[in-house]
């Protein structure tokens, strides 16, 4: 599709903009004396369904993330294109449905939106062992969390399966879009391999545990190389990260795996905010969805935090920017 | 080869360039228009109360439409297809009319595209901050000036031919 096929929708996530809680807004937020004050103001500025009264943070977020991905679809001259965006989601329900399978629960409570891949068609794919009824990309890598859940029991390596699978997936479907997606999903691959790397090194993992860790199609640092840089050490991995930004490298050295993520969640919202002048075209559109998105896993954080009575002082410092 | 060149047959060349000169401007405005109008639909979707503002942006692409319009009127008025008897005219001077509207075709087509997308811009601009529209305005303003210039070249360049006896 062409940029300019995306004048209207631009247009209309431009005005919504506006409607993003202002940094203020989430202070005053932090300073509320508990959830349902928080929930009260949040049904105020529109959070949750309109003319209901919200008691519970997860209906309101549940509502939330609905509502940001039906005006997306509804906007978006071709759904397809943030596809990238939701592929994880399928994968998390595919883990979700495997272990719930496996313990004998339903997996209703811990199915996410939005999604690419209806979550009772993944229900019938475990259930059957019917793996041709999911997406190419995702029966292999099914059938072989199922197993190695079912058989072997390793539940590590379930997880390790799905979400390289998972990467792998959404940076396939980012290349057929390149630009501001391909980018994003290259900068997750990234993030999710120096965090793999990091607790490889620190609990010592053998070579063959290590060569099933690693997602590829990121082109710096390369799988062999944090093959190698997982096995030889942390030091390694800080050297590593050297040669795709210093900055990184920094953020990893004096912070640890926390500064690392946060570097990286930074550099993801300077990917984003360059689309802030970009007049039409998908970029101002992925920009909202991490935005939105952004914001609430915010308002998750403060609304967890209130109800475990965490004080504000210590969320205000993991609250992340909003573009 | 010469003799060619001087037979009367030019009034097909000069049609030729009245034709261009009204279709590429034309079409640029109505893609450049019809973009614009899709951002604005975009932002009186949420707010309706912007329409007023939102139409001015809108037009500015336009222009280059009724330029190429204008240009074709006074060309064919000067052939005298409008209003007189169609003049006969060599083949070499029904030529420099055709290169003579090609500024205002060309230029005209190009400009309402890229002034159709700074208006897209500016729509952008009037969806986050209503109080700014003039600047929207301006900078797509800016934009018109190519296809003013190339207007009066296209313009003066027809009155000019008309004069010289090829």
């Amino acid at each position: 599709m062409k940029e300019t096929d995306y004048a209207y929708a631009v247009a209309r996530v431009r005005s919504n903009e506006n409607s993003f809680l202002s940094r203020q807004e989430l202070d005053s937020l932090l300073a509320a004396p508990d959830c349902e004050t928080c929930l009260s103001r949040l049904s105020g500025k529109g959070w949750g369904e309109p003319g209901t009264t919200v008691s519970d943070e997860g209906v309101i977020i549940d509502a939330q993330l609905k509502k940001l991905w039906s005006f997306i679809d509804e906007i978006s001259p071709d759904r397809a294109v943030f596809d990238s965006l939701r592929i994880p989601n399928d994968y998390h329900n595919l883990k979700a449905v495997i272990k719930a399978f496996i313990n004998g629960e339903r997996p209703d409570r811990f199915i996410i939106r939005p999604y690419t891949v209806e979550p009772d068609t993944i229900v019938e794919a475990i259930k059957e062992r019917n793996y041709s009824l999911l997406p190419a990309h995702m029966r292999e890598p099914a059938e072989k969390a199922f197993y190695t859940l079912l058989e072997q029991r390793k539940g590590q390596l379930c997880d390790i399966i799905i979400d390289r699978a998972s990467l792998e997936a959404a940076l396939e479907n980012a290349k057929q879009y390149g630009g501001i997606l391909r980018q994003l999903a290259e900068l997750n691959i990234l993030k999710a391999n120096i965090n793999s790397a990091g607790r490889c090194a620190a609990q010592k993992k053998p070579a063959n545990f290590i060569e099933k860790v690693f997602a590829e199609g990121c082109a710096k640092p390369d799988t062999a190389s944090l093959r190698a840089a997982a096995l030889a050490g942390t030091d390694s991995i800080i050297e590593l990260l050297h040669t795709v930004d210093p900055k990184l490298e920094q953020a990893l050295q004096e912070d640890g795996i926390e500064g690392f993520d946060k570097a990286c969640d930074d550099m993801s919202i300077r990917i984003l905010s360059r689309s802030r002048y970009t007049p039409l075209g998908i970029e101002p559109l992925v920009a909202y969805i991490v935005a939105a998105e952004n914001e609430i896993r915010n308002i998750r954080l403060i609304l967890t935090a209130k109800r475990n009575g965490i004080s504000a002082e210590r969320i205000s410092g993991m609250l992340r920017d909003v573009f | 080869m010469m003799a060619f060149f001087q037979s009367p047959h030019g009034l097909v060349f000069a049609i030729l360039g009245a034709a261009l000169v009204t279709l590429l401007p034309g079409i640029g405005s109505a893609t450049g228009v019809g973009m614009v109008g899709e951002a604005a639909a975009g932002v009186t979707t949420e707010d309706p109360s912007k329409f007023s503002k939102l139409l001015i942006l809108q037009l500015l692409p336009a222009t280059q439409g009724i330029y190429g319009m204008l240009t074709s009127f006074l060309l064919l008025s000067q052939l005298g297809i409008i209003g007189g008897t169609p003049v006969e005219i060599t083949i070499i001077k029904g030529l420099a009319y055709l290169f003579s509207c090609l500024p205002i075709a060309i230029v005209g087509y190009f400009s309402a595209i890229k002034q159709a997308k700074t208006s897209a811009a500016g729509v952008s601009l009037v969806a986050k901050r209503p109080d700014q529209m003039s600047k929207g305005m301006i900078f797509s303003a800016m934009v018109e000036t190519y296809a003013i210039l190339a207007l009066l070249i296209s313009i003066l360049g027809n009155s000019g031919i008309a004069n010289i006896n090829f």
